[in-house]
């Protein structure tokens, strides 16, 4: 559903080169929960944005629901983003100026949705993120948890194939952190939402079924693990 | 679209003091346009008025030829038979009245003069009874009094009587050619002193009844021109079109305003230039303004146009929506700057701002003397609210240009 | 008219003291005055407000009507005017530039003096301008003159009206006055001085007033004089300008 083959990533930082993904294979599969572990600097957010299509790889192939992204112009590459794949942020990343509810709904005016199925479905998702009664409220008047949840819900509210969460809890507190991975565990096994986050947090590798290490650019190990 | 529209609103409205000070950086630059054209078209207003009123009037018959050397003002190419002309003008209900100009030398001597001196001029005799249809110089004497036909008394603009040193009461003569060429003096009294809205006139200006200017120069009842005031003083193409089928002015020439005014139009067409100059200037310096605080507000924005686009929301909108966030702060700024500008140009309308030192002095073209009003242009605040706009969007266009064109890895990673 | 008064004059001794007319005394004083043809070197001394300067000329003239008139002093050298019958016109050496005055800058100051262009080359065959009268006897600086009145036949002579001092012995001028047509004084000319070149006897030094200028004269002194001598034959044509 997801496949990366061999993809390699190199920055140029003046004259040196940076390797930043060394032969990167990977195929993900629909409804997988899994988890990019690994050092600072290994590479993990460099892997994400490639799988979210938000950065081009230097060389090898990644696929999405079997359409290869390599040879997409921007617009193309907009819109995988905007129907296929959907974002958490570590910094949350929500539009300040909009309610909870719209900042959920923005996503579906971005693909188009009919205003009624929208509002339908952005109460819905804002209802099983918990977040029933506060949808009138702006980011500003929410928590670091609460605005996490409504990313969560912006995320899902589209039905992505994928939801790409590059070190989701990093900026919370542990308990709210556990119950964000909850939240994303619930949503996936619910909607059978693909979840692939990257950590280099312990306590947040143990929510996933699958854990793969990245090592320097490489893939050092790729474990699954039943629930 | 709509959706655009009303996410910018928002951020308008959240980013509050930023718009605010944005608007009014522009509103700033729209009131100062708007308040110096609204000066620039009223001394133009004043100064076609003032040229219409007391130099040129509406418009002037004159011998063919007269035209070609009028810098010498020769009395060689006159209207011979002005009665019968002035009288097809009457039929018409045409305001006119006759008028000989003349070269010449104005002499005065020490005592009372403060000293001996001569200079060269040009002469304008007027008939006393008829020369208020067409002028308004009587309201202007500030001292002495009108002419009076049939002596001869001289009236003095105001500067050159100061430059002269010329009172009422004070003798001078003027040394002339006849018609014909004979050499003629004219001893002449000076019986009032002229400070009329029209600079030229003050700094230049000699009268002289048109009877006594017809007896020494031997004119026979010919004059050089007969000067025309028209129901709409500066609308001439109609009336002159009229008159020319006159069979009385059929071997007369009609020149309008605009030609005898010829040095002061030209002025005032460079003086278009000039303000379209100053027009780009006041562009400029609010474009200089604004763009910094435009920039400011779109670089803090980087991340959140990096969570947009990674969203999937295309660049084309996203640029829309800051345009559109641009647009809206000129609006609110060309708002302001015209109600600024319109406040401010009531009391320059009303009141006005006077000159009369510079004017003085320097011989700027305008045909005006002193205090200036300004003028409502309608086409100005226009201009001046499109002019906003225009600029906040093309101030915006660039910051958010180069936002677009960062990769979105790394303006998501901006602070 | 020449022809007439040759015949005059044959008939009348120069000497005579025979009451005389107008139309004799005038004529008489042109013949000494206007040559078939001259060269003179001279001065013209301009006294003004600005102080006093003089201008060294030479000039050539033939009859009434041509005259050349070219300055050969430091601050003018090389400038000319040439008259001919119906033109003036003046050359600049510096910007090598031919004007031809018209209309009213025939009128303009020749060097700032009280003399026009116009009336220093002006038209000086008077019979043909004035009806003239005499008017008197009078001594001016102890020279006994006819007092003759000139007045303009035509509306188009720049002096309407003028009195002229005409010497009883030498037939010379001797002193000039000349009216605007109302009847101010504009100009006085005083002779000063006379000088005989061959046999003719006419003004050498001679002061003019602009008397409505005040305070200003020129003085014109003619220090070297050749009368009825044969001139180059385009001395007044419009080369000759550019020599
Ligand atoms: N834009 C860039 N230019 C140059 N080097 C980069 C750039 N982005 C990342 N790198 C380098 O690439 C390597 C991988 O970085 P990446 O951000 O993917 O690591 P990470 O595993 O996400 O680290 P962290 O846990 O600190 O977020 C690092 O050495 C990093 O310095
Ligand atoms: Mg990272």
């Amino acid at each position: 559903m997801i496949s990366v083959t061999n993809v390699q990533k190199q920055y140029r930082d003046g004259d040196t080169t940076v390797h930043a993904l060394r032969g990167v294979s990977l195929s993900i599969e629909q409804g997988e929960f899994i988890s990019i572990a690994g050092p600072s600097g290994s590479g993990k957010t460099t892997l994400l944005n490639l799988i979210g299509c938000i950065d081009t790889a230097t060389a090898g192939e990644i696929s999405i629901d079997g359409r290869a992204v390599a040879g997409c112009g921007k617009r193309e590459l907009a819109a995988i983003r905007r129907e296929k794949l959907g974002f958490v942020f570590q910094s949350f990343n929500l539009i300040p100026v909009l309610t909870a509810f719209e900042n959920v709904a923005f996503s579906l005016t971005l693909t188009g949705t009919p205003d009624a199925e929208a509002r339908e479905r952005t109460m819905r998702i804002l209802d099983e993120v918990g977040l029933a009664g506060m949808e009138d409220r702006r980011p500003s008047q929410l928590s670091g948890g609460q605005q996490q949840r409504v990313a969560v819900a912006r995320a899902l509210v589209k039905e992505p194939t994928v939801v790409l969460a590059d070190e989701p809890t990093a900026n919370l507190d542990s308990r709210t952190g556990h119950a964000i991975l909850e939240l994303m565990v619930e949503m996936n096994r619910r909607h059978n939402t693909t979840f692939v986050f990257s950590t280099h947090d312990q306590m947040v590798m143990d929510y996933a079924r699958r854990l793969t290490m990245l090592h320097d650019g490489e893939i050092v190990s790729d474990e699954r693990r039943s629930a | 679209m709509k959706f655009l529209v009303r996410l910018a609103t928002k951020n308008l409205w959240r980013y509050g003091r930023r718009t605010l000070i944005t608007a009014a950086a522009i509103a700033l630059g729209l009131a100062t346009y708007v308040l110096l054209d609204s000066m620039l078209v009223g001394a133009d207003e004043e100064s076609v008025r003032n040229l219409i009123w007391y130099e040129t009037g509406s418009a002037r018959v004159m011998h063919p030829d007269y035209w070609a050397e009028r810098e010498r003002a020769p009395l060689r190419h006159v209207i011979e038979d002005p009665d019968s002309v002035l009288d097809a003008l009457r039929s018409q209900d045409v305001a006119a009245t006759p008028r000989t100009t003349f070269s010449g030398e104005l002499i005065v001597w020490r005592d009372p003069f403060p000293e001996d001196g001569s200079l060269l001029v040009h002469v304008t005799a007027i008939d006393p009874e008829t020369d208020g249809r067409v002028y308004r110089f009587d309201q202007w004497i500030t001292e002495g009094r009108p002419l009076q036909a049939g002596e001869p008394g001289v009236v003095l603009g105001s500067w050159l009587a100061e430059d002269l040193g010329a009172e009422v009461g004070y003798p001078l003569i003027i040394s002339a050619r006849s018609r014909y060429g004979a050499r003629v003096t004219i001893d002449a009294e000076v019986v009032g002193i002229l400070n009329s809205p029209n600079p030229v006139i003050n700094r230049g200006g000699i009268f002289l009844p048109l009877d006594i200017a017809d007896l020494y120069l031997d004119m026979e009842g010919a004059v050089t021109q007969i000067d025309l005031r028209f129901a709409d003083y500066a609308r001439v193409e109609g009336p002159i079109a009229e008159l020319k089928q006159l069979p009385a002015l059929r071997d007369l020439e009609i020149a309008d305003w605009r030609l005898l005014g010829a040095d002061y139009i030209a002025m005032m067409e460079a003086d278009s230039v000039g303000s379209g100059i100053i027009l780009f200037l006041v562009f400029v310096i609010a474009a200089v303004g604004v763009s910094n605080t435009m920039l400011m507000t779109i670089f803090e924005r980087t991340r959140e146009i990096g969570m947009m686009r990674a969203l999937g929301m295309d660049d084309r909108a996203i640029r829309n929506l800051f345009l559109i966030e641009a647009a809206g702060i000129g609006l609110i700024g060309a708002a302001a700057g015209i109600l600024l500008g319109a406040l401010g140009n009531i009391p320059m309308v009303r009141v006005g701002i006077d000159y009369s030192a510079m004017f003085r002095t320097m011989d700027a073209g305008y045909r005006s003397t002193g205090v200036l009003y300004g003028a409502w242009v309608p086409s100005t605040f226009v201009i001046a609210a499109l002019m906003g706009v225009a600029l906040a969007v093309i101030v915006a266009l660039v910051p958010t240009r180069r936002a677009l064109r960062m990769d979105i890895p790394r303006a998501l990673s901006r602070q | 008219m020449k022809a007439l008064s040759i015949i005059l004059l044959a008939l009348i001794p120069a000497t005579t003291l025979m009451a005389q007319s107008a139309e004799e005394i005038i004529t008489r004083m042109e013949r000494n005055q206007v040559h078939d043809t001259s060269r003179m070197e001279g001065r013209l001394i301009i006294n003004d407000r600005f102080g006093s300067r003089t201008s060294s000329f030479i000039s050539y003239a033939r009859g009434a009507d041509d005259a050349l008139i070219e300055f050969t002093s430091a601050g003018e050298r090389g400038q000319k005017v040439l008259r001919t019958r119906d033109e003036v016109y003046l050359f600049y050496p510096d910007a090598a530039e031919l004007i031809r005055l018209q209309g009213a800058a025939l009128r303009d100051s020749m060097l700032g003096s009280d003399v026009s262009y116009e009336d220093m080359t002006g038209n000086r065959a008077l019979l043909d301008n004035y009806r003239v009268s005499l008017d008197g006897e009078e001594t001016i600086n102890d020279h006994p003159t006819f007092r003759v009145k000139l007045e303009a036949r035509g509306r188009n002579v720049a002096y309407p009206r003028q009195t002229i001092w005409v010497d009883r012995e030498l037939f010379v001028m001797r002193r000039a006055e000349q009216f605007s047509a109302n009847g101010r004084l504009l100009k006085e000319v005083e002779v000063k001085e006379t000088m005989e070149v061959s046999g003719l006897t006419f003004p050498s030094r001679m002061v003019i007033r602009d008397v409505l200028k005040r305070n200003s004269s020129t003085e014109f002194v003619i220090d070297k004089a050749e009368v009825n001598i044969s001139l180059p034959r385009n001395v007044f044509s419009l080369e000759s300008l550019r020599w």
